[in-house]
């Protein structure tokens, strides 16, 4: 009897387990990215939107919290028996300041400095989440007809105090997308 | 169910309930930072407890079956302790987390939300009056036909452009006027604070764009912590924008700073309300973290006291299990301080001593064992010994009931199957073993504690001359064995030897006597017979009666020398014979006796023996079976046969046989069925064979009348010569 026990608490705490694992982690599926990869001639482009988090970073900045979006963009060899190699990372860090007094919004980019004040909250939601024909990597540097892999990661931000405690304890969001293609 | 009941089963659910928490708590991918590092050590903590647990609630089903001592004790503290925190820590949690929401609401009230909502609306209404008030105050400049005319002018007055423009500066209380050409030139500028921070700052996006749309914008700007109000005025005549105005108004410092702070504020509240739900969870979190450390210090603490407690219980328990099982060679070696140390000492004090007693009691028992084992080897030694014994032994008690008979005895004298141990020894002697009976009473009745008698006893067809000799043992009543000892020693060889020794002796004396008067008789009577034989009258008469004489003489002399051959019979010197020599000399003896065949084998054996005395046996066999065959001339067979070690002469005869009253004594001595016969011849035969250690048999008594002589073939024991 101790047994047939036993083996029913263990089966029920496997089976809890398993709604853990397989039921509960999918249902909080992560938000992702539009990505595109466009080349001319000279480069390669990346076109990247974040579609889905767009609702809740409008309300960020209308309640007046800085929101910073890190932009990394690579390029992989993609390699069948070892780890991808990596050709070239870009990394692009945008900021929205906003000014609720204003109520405008300075928009920032971190990477050349160069800022100026939007006074429509649209404007700053665009410069925040897209990046259009976004120069990646001079396309000399890549071979024809060779599988490459282009990564994009997005951390997303909010408050000044990044690296600090109040700041740290609510964390920040993280989206990844993989796209493959090959250069004709 | 045992006294522990439906309790066994609390720590499997406590661990199923903590598992049900664990996964309420799973966190989401909006859950990150601090916060989702917190849950994650919830979870990992309400993991490590529910596995625990699941542990413990394992080994108490198992001690169901196989019970530890003080196991139940421990588990009855272990949950009543953890018991009594649980519910605590959970009432708390649980009013902790309603106190957070609580809390939480009154913080973020609409109240709140609103108040903020219009505080921010004030600072953006004083920010939005300032600017209205400056556009408002820089709009009829824009055609202000003084400062037209001047710039209008070529070249340009400065000096009444500063004038006209310090002239505004006094009329609207402005900080700062300046004035621009179309090139984004400063011309002039005026400010209220003198000359010290008058410099020419860059146009900025709104200044283009006043010109641009023709119409006034206005911007705020920060300088070194302060915030100043920026117009900008196209300054327009017939020939279009032929200037621009620029107006800088400094907003006062404490309304800057409070709508600066009414800002921060809302960003914060805006900020936290936002994460209230993480704010909630990282609380919520935070206190079930401590209340998890909470409840396992405590349970660890519980545990080990649990343990300390129960640990001399439980080795009482176990001690006292061994004790009961026959194992008195406990110790316990942990005794605290305490009560519980005290019975624990006491405990081994009892089982030192149990275990001294039981050490002695157990030397006892092994020198019991060894004497008893000592006695029944003695008894066993001895029954061997009366079972070996050719004696009879008969042990009797003082009431006369037989405790002892042993099988010689039984043999001896043929005792009845009602002669066994128990039975009345007085009861049982009648008939032929009276004698014994009357011994035994004469053995109890007398003096003397010995008592020897000779008894003749028949047994069967025999008359046994017993020796009997009884002993009286100890005294009746003590405590040793009392009762009386019987022995009894068959003495009738012992008797025949001495008589025929006594006979040996009459007969050597009777021989020595005898023969010697003899010779002359027979001399003097045949002299008689021949000197006077033919001269008496009656000449018949006196040879008969002469030669009676001399035939009785013969007689008297063979008999004496039998009896001398019977008394002296001489010990055989023994040699390696040749059997068939024996045999052709036997052959050649009867060769006038032609019934009589002797079988002489090609090849013989040998035997160690005296030949002549061999051939004696021979001889009184032969003539034995044609003395009993002279009637019907019956023949007469003497063959050799082997037989393992020994060599057997065989005599046969077919006469009329030996009768039945007459086998029992055949071979005794003086016995004879002839009327001539002394009765030595078989009895010397018989001696003959037996000084030989051989045998003489007869094996059928007749029809064929058959005797065997049987001798070993290498002379047994006896001296060669």
């Amino acid at each position: 009897m101790v047994k047939q026990l036993l083996i029913r608490a263990s089966a029920a705490a496997l089976g809890l387990w398993l709604v853990c694992v397989l039921v509960l982690t999918p249902a909080y599926a992560k938000p992702s990215v539009d990505l595109e990869m466009e080349a001319d001639s000279n480069l390669v482009f990346c076109n990247t939107t974040l579609p889905n988090d767009a609702k809740h970073i409008a309300r960020v900045l209308h309640e007046g919290t800085e929101v910073t979006f890190v932009w990394e963009i690579s390029i992989e060899a993609v390699r069948r028996y070892w780890l991808n190699q990596n050709v070239a990372t870009v990394r692009v860090e945008r900021r929205v300041v906003p000014d609720l007094v204003s109520q405008s919004w300075r928009l920032i980019d971190v990477t050349s400095g160069i800022s100026r004040r939007v006074f429509d909250v649209k404007k700053a939601l665009a410069f925040l989440t897209r990046l259009r024909r976004f120069p990646v990597i001079d396309r000399s540097l890549l071979e024809s007809g060779r599988p490459y892999r282009m990564v994009v990661s997005l951390e997303e931000h909010e408050g000044e105090d990044r690296g600090g405690w109040f700041s740290r304890l609510w964390g920040y969001n993280t989206v990844e997308k993989a796209l493959n293609f090959t250069l004709p | 169910m045992n006294d522990l009941g439906v309790m066994r089963f609390l720590p499997i659910v406590i661990s199923i309930g903590m598992l049900v928490v664990a996964v309420a708590l799973w966190p989401s991918t909006a859950t990150s930072g601090d916060v989702s590092m917190v849950v994650w050590l919830n979870i990992t903590l309400l993991l490590t407890l529910s596995a625990m647990s699941m542990r413990y609630g394992v080994r108490l089903l198992r001690e169901r079956q196989e019970r530890r001592p003080g196991s139940r004790l421990r588990a009855k503290l272990v949950m009543g302790l953890v018991g009594m925190l649980l519910v605590p820590a959970i009432i708390l949690q649980f009013t902790a987390s309603q106190m957070v929401d609580r809390g939480l609401d009154v913080w973020f009230d609409v109240r709140v939300d609103t108040l903020l909502d219009r505080t921010l609306n004030l600072a953006r209404d004083f920010y939005a009056r300032v600017e209205t008030d400056l556009k408002q105050g820089m709009l009829p400049y824009m055609d202000d036909s003084a400062l037209l005319e001047v710039l209008l002018q070529k070249p340009i007055d400065y000096n009444t452009l500063t004038s006209r423009l310090a002239d505004i500066l006094s009329v609207e209380g402005w900080q700062r006027l300046q004035v621009f050409d179309v090139n984004e030139r400063l011309l002039a500028g005026v400010q209220a604070n003198g000359l010290s921070d008058l410099e020419a700052a860059p146009l900025g996006e709104n200044a283009k764009l006043a010109v641009t749309l023709g119409r006034v914008v206005t911007e705020l700007q920060s300088d070194q912590g302060r915030e100043v109000a920026v117009g900008y005025a196209p300054l327009r005549s017939n020939q279009g924008v032929v200037g621009l105005l620029r107006a800088e108004i400094r907003l006062p410092t404490g309304a800057v700073q409070n709508a600066r702070a009414v800002e921060s504020d809302y960003k914060k509240y805006r900020e936290l309300e936002r994460n209230r739900q993480a704010i909630r969870a990282l609380f919520t979190n935070t206190m079930l973290i401590v209340t998890l450390l909470v409840v396992m210090v405590a349970g660890w603490v519980a545990l080990i006291f649990a343990r300390r407690l129960t640990a001399p219980i439980g080795g009482l328990a176990e001690a006292l299990r061994r004790v009961t099982e026959g194992d008195l060679d406990v110790t316990i070696k942990e005794a605290p301080r305490d009560e519980l140390g005290s019975l624990v000492r006491s405990f081994n004090r009892m089982a030192f001593r149990l275990r001294e007693n039981v050490q002695a009691l157990q030397q006892t028992q092994r020198d019991l064992t060894e004497a008893l084992d000592s006695n029944r080897h003695r008894r066993q030694i001895l029954e061997t010994l009366l079972a070996n014994l050719q004696t009879g032994v008969l042990l009797v008690d003082a009431d006369a009931y037989i405790r002892l008979l042993n099988e010689s005895l039984r043999e001896l004298l043929a005792l009845p199957s009602g002669w066994m141990v128990g039975r009345d020894l007085t009861s049982l002697c009648s008939g032929r073993l009276h004698a014994i009976g009357g011994f035994f009473e004469e053995l109890c009745y007398q003096d003397q504690d010995h008592l020897q008698r000779e008894l003749d006893i028949t047994v069967g067809k025999q008359h046994l001359h017993i020796l009997v000799r009884g002993a009286r043992l100890g005294t009746a009543g003590a405590a040793d064995i009392s009762g009386y000892l019987i022995v009894f020693d068959d003495v009738s060889s012992l008797a025949e030897a001495q008589r025929h020794r006594a006979w040996a002796e009459v007969a050597r004396r009777l021989a020595h006597e005898i023969k010697n008067p003899l010779t002359p008789i027979k001399l003097a009577t045949e002299r008689l017979q021949r000197r006077f034989g033919a001269k008496v009258d009656d000449g018949a008469v006196f040879d008969t009666c002469t030669s009676t004489i001399i035939g009785q003489v013969e007689r008297l002399q063979r008999l004496i020398g039998d009896f001398s051959m019977l008394a002296r019979l001489p010990k055989p010197r023994l040699k390696e014979e040749d059997v068939r020599d024996i045999l052709h000399e036997m052959r050649d003896l009867y060769l006038s006796y032609d019934r009589v065949r002797v079988a002489v084998p090609d090849t013989g054996p040998t035997c160690m023996c005296d030949a002549d005395q061999v051939r004696q046996v021979l001889i009184n066999l032969l003539d034995n079976a044609l003395a009993a065959t002279a009637g019907d001339y019956a023949p007469v067979e003497l063959y050799v046969g082997q037989v393992e070690d020994a060599v057997e002469f065989h005599v046969l005869d077919e006469g009329e046989g030996i009768p039945e009253s007459s086998r029992e004594h055949l071979f005794e001595a003086y016995f004879s069925t002839k009327p001539e016969g002394s009765g030595l011849g078989l009895a010397i035969a018989r001696r003959i064979a037996e000084e030989h250690e051989g045998e003489l048999l007869a094996l059928s008594y007749a029809h064929p009348t058959h005797f065997c002589l049987r001798l070993p073939l290498q002379g047994g024991n006896m001296e060669m010569s």
